[in-house]
């Protein structure tokens, strides 16, 4: 006699051991392993998420009391992010599928050309002729929270995510200060930033939909920091 | 931080949805589904008051008969003045008690508050905050939700964003 291990068995066991998110399971039943298997990818493997963002970007400096902020008011952007494993701290069952509270590690890799200088407006920047550009990454152990799936016959998933590491940040340009003056920001070469990264997704099978925070903030005597919030779209290649 | 009272067309909307409530069939609630949210909020903060149209969105997760969890998405055009407007957008997750089709529930939330004047954003605020949330949901998806949310941080100190929104709402289970 065969004994399957049922939806519940597959939770369980997706749960506590890591990686089984992924495993094939064997024999298959039609529609109980399409269950099963639903309920099994509320805990994602290793992916690539490869995708296109529309943010805002703004770089902001300060130097002696008097600060700058400048900003690409909004732009289309590449999404390239790295995402290991997710584990579970906690579980809840939900009426379908669970609520996790769980980890993984995030990297991410993006660029950015602020050269609209923050003035009169809180948010939208005037193009004066000066800007700042570069690049950064940053990497962090995120805690999340997951729910689903949302139908029982869909792979739909609601995510919210936080995470704080390091970072790097390389920032290039010069921007007009509170005081009235122009004076160079950043440097050529990239510096360390304490990185954090929030985010709330619909994962619907392999896409995501998610709005996102970035922020990097480098300890330096500049204070640097660059934030960028967003919409973005993308495909997880899983591995 | 100024005193918010409800005016009488929001005490009748309350009364109107306890009415409901009241009237509701018994059925198995809540069920999964996203929602769409469409209405009315009026708002006051410090000595403003704004009035305009609310939209959202939101993902229903059944916990069981009596508890869903909510993740919702809100965001409201609302107008002070010829000159000035204001925009509120909130990321929230709603934990709700049902009693049948009808629930009550606490909504914590993270909301951006901008003002333009003259189509030019004079101040923006952002933080954390609370409110509360009530209404129904009958058999066919349709239904109807008052929410009540309270201090949302304007980054002024003591001057704080109250708002109540009324919606119409329907879900797809």
């Amino acid at each position: 006699m065969q004994i399957h291990p049922g939806p519940l068995g597959a939770l369980l066991a997706a749960l506590t051991i890591p990686g089984i998110a992924n495993a094939q399971m064997a024999p298959r039943v039609p529609g109980v392993d399409e269950l099963t298997d639903i309920a099994l990818a509320s805990l994602s493997g290793n992916s690539i998420n490869v995708g296109v963002s529309y943010s805002q970007a703004t770089f902001k400096a300060r130097r002696s009391g008097s600060r700058t902020q400048i900003t690409d008011n909004g732009s289309f952007a590449p999404v390239v992010e790295f995402a290991g494993s997710e584990r579970s701290l906690k579980a809840w069952p939900l009426r379908s599928g669970q609520a996790v509270l769980g980890w993984n590690f995030k990297a991410t890799l993006g660029h950015f050309d602020t050269h609209y200088q923050i003035l009169d407006s809180a948010f939208r920047g005037r193009d004066i002729g000066t800007g700042a550009d570069g690049w950064y990454a940053g990497a962090a152990p995120s805690l999340f929270l997951k729910l689903g799936p949302l139908y029982p016959d869909r792979a739909i998933f609601w995510k919210l995510t936080y995470g704080v590491g390091a970072g790097l940040l390389k920032a290039d340009g010069e921007g007009r200060f509170s005081d009235g003056s122009v004076q160079p920001v950043g440097g050529s070469s990239p510096r360390l930033a304490l990185y954090q990264d929030a985010a709330l997704q619909l994962q619907v099978d392999r896409w995501q939909f998610e709005f996102t925070g970035k922020l990097l903030n480098r300890g330096d005597a500049e204070r640097a920091s660059l934030e960028s919030y967003g919409f973005a779209v993308s495909w997880r290649f899983a591995f | 931080m100024g005193r918010f009272k409800l005016g009488r067309p929001w005490r009748a909307a309350g009364l109107a949805l306890l009415a409901g409530i009241a009237a509701t069939p018994a059925r198995a609630a809540p069920e999964n589904g996203v929602g769409l949210m469409l209405g009315a909020v009026a708002a006051r903060e410090d000595t403003m008051n704004s009035a305009g149209v609310s939209v959202g969105l939101d993902a229903q997760f059944a916990v069981d008969e009596r508890w869903s969890l909510n993740p919702t998405l809100l965001a409201s055009a609302e107008q002070a003045s010829s000159q000035w407007k204001v925009s509120d957008g909130m990321v929230g997750l709603q934990v709700r008690r049902w009693f049948r089709a009808a629930y009550v529930g606490l909504h914590a939330f993270y909301h951006v508050r901008v003002i333009v004047r003259d189509g030019t954003v004079s101040n923006s605020a952002y933080g954390v905050a609370g409110g509360l949330v009530g209404g129904y949901e009958g058999p066919s998806g349709w239904g109807a939700q008052v929410q009540l949310d309270a201090l949302e941080n304007s980054g002024v100190p003591s001057v704080y964003r109250n708002a109540v929104r009324a919606h119409a709402t329907y879900r797809w289970r």
